[in-house]
């Protein structure tokens, strides 16, 4: 990482001081991976931005409640409360409620394979896959596969059931493996 | 063995996106304008009792028609006429780039701000009374506000888990600030919503909607008795 710059934990006390040249910098240093999380959230570039936006904004409110643990957990922190301002987001628009009614139990559990071959896929391109979801199957595996949320808390928090949620993260994971099939014929590799 | 969703957490996790260049500008002017609305609210809430015209036209139309049937029956109790509430959040209603966070976070601050009814400066004073045509008055001002269950947040809440966004709205990026005044009954029903302030038909309806579909309040208190009480409500459209 930048060596070079002030460190993490002084970072954070300066903006903590409202000091304008740090909050600056806090963007310089995290608005580009707080953007992509953001678009991995909602699927769409500008509106990824302006909730970027948002979730920099309150992350400069409230860091006085960040607690520094090690280098990289400020980074961990903001990363989490964008998850969060991201879901509120979703649940605002109503969008996350809308649970599909093709709950009809599909294969749940796909055999266990080997995905090796994902690891030539363009981290770009992987989130542009993941952005490509269904608004209900992105959040869920969002949330589940990649921010380590339980079924238990994505039915909380976008309201569905447990079950629901375990069976939407069936479907995205199927759908996702048909895109990845996809462009792997396609780039021919 | 190795799954997919494992190598796109590991890839995704701290993928860095591009963003156009302009962003940061973008990003600092909004933070900028934000924190000079907040400024301007707080200002605002200080001075909070405001007169906007159309306000003080209805209130005093119907204050007149209260003193009218009033004079017939008790003509010694004269209602003292408080200062009109505002209706009229002072916040711009285009609010494009002031603060989502006001909303979605459940600013209490927000929300109490734009409720009016209650006090005038700090002392509960009984202030103003207005007579409906039946024995059963609604009071303006009470010593116990009546709540929503659970409180503001409980009902921001609320507002937010059941509104429905009208769908062509959505689509043409509509957003407005609808406000409702209703009378919270003395068993904490709720009665007679009125929209005061309009956006558009459908966001009236559907603020209407809202209001009357609202559990039981906890009822307001007079003197220690339950009485009706007249409140208001912002509700906010954004997208």
């Amino acid at each position: 990482m930048r060596t070079d710059s002030i460190s993490e934990i002084d970072l954070a006390l300066k903006c903590v001081r409202k000091d304008q040249k740090a909050q600056g910098e806090l963007y310089t240093r995290y608005a580009g991976r707080l953007y992509a999380v953001c678009f991995r959230y909602i699927g769409n570039k500008e509106e990824a931005q302006d909730l970027m936006h948002d979730a920099m904004i309150k992350a400069m409110d409230s860091i006085r409640l960040f607690h520094y643990s090690g280098e990289g957990s400020l980074y961990a922190w903001l990363r989490r409360l964008t998850v969060n301002v991201s879901i509120d987001r979703l649940r605002e628009k109503g969008k996350a409620q809308i649970v599909p009614l093709d709950l009809t139990m599909e294969p749940a559990v796909s055999e266990p394979q080997d995905d090796e071959d994902a690891d030539n896929i363009p981290a770009q391109v992987m989130l542009d896959m993941v952005a490509s979801l269904p608004d209900v199957r992105r959040t869920v595996f969002n949330m589940y596969c990649i921010d380590g949320f339980s079924h238990k808390e994505i039915a909380e928090a976008i309201n569905i059931t447990e079950k629901g949620s375990a069976s939407i993260l069936a479907k995205s994971r199927a759908q996702l493996r048909n895109a990845i099939n996809e462009y792997l014929k396609r780039t021919g590799r | 063995m190795k799954q997919f969703e494992d190598i796109f957490k590991e890839r995704l996790e701290g993928y860095e996106m591009k963003l156009p260049a302009s962003d940061r500008d973008a990003f600092l002017n909004r933070k900028a304008t934000r924190e000079r609305y907040a400024r301007r609210r707080r200002t605002y809430i200080n001075i909070a009792v405001g007169i906007p015209a159309a306000a003080a036209i209805i209130m005093g139309i119907m204050l007149s028609i209260s003193l009218l049937s009033k004079q017939e029956g008790a003509p010694s109790e004269q209602p003292l006429i408080a200062d009109v509430p505002k209706t009229e959040s002072p916040a711009p209603i285009t609010v494009d780039d002031a603060d989502i966070e006001e909303d979605i976070m459940a600013s209490t601050e927000g929300v109490i701000d734009d409720i009016w009814v209650e006090f005038i400066d700090d002392d509960l004073e009984y202030i103003t009374r207005e007579q409906m045509p039946d024995e059963n008055e609604v009071s303006m001002v009470v010593e116990d506000a009546p709540e929503f269950p659970g409180g503001t947040n409980a009902l921001l809440e609320y507002l937010r888990k059941n509104m429905i966004y009208p769908d062509s709205c959505r689509d043409n990026n509509i957003q407005g600030r609808v406000i409702v005044t209703f009378i919270v009954e003395k068993d904490g029903s709720i009665t007679g919503p009125v929209v005061v302030k309009s956006v558009n038909r459908l966001f009236d309806a559907e603020a209407l909607r809202l209001v009357s579909n609202m559990p039981k309040w906890k009822p307001g208190k007079q003197k220690g008795e339950v009485c009706r009480v007249k409140y208001s409500i912002p509700i906010n459209f954004r997208l």
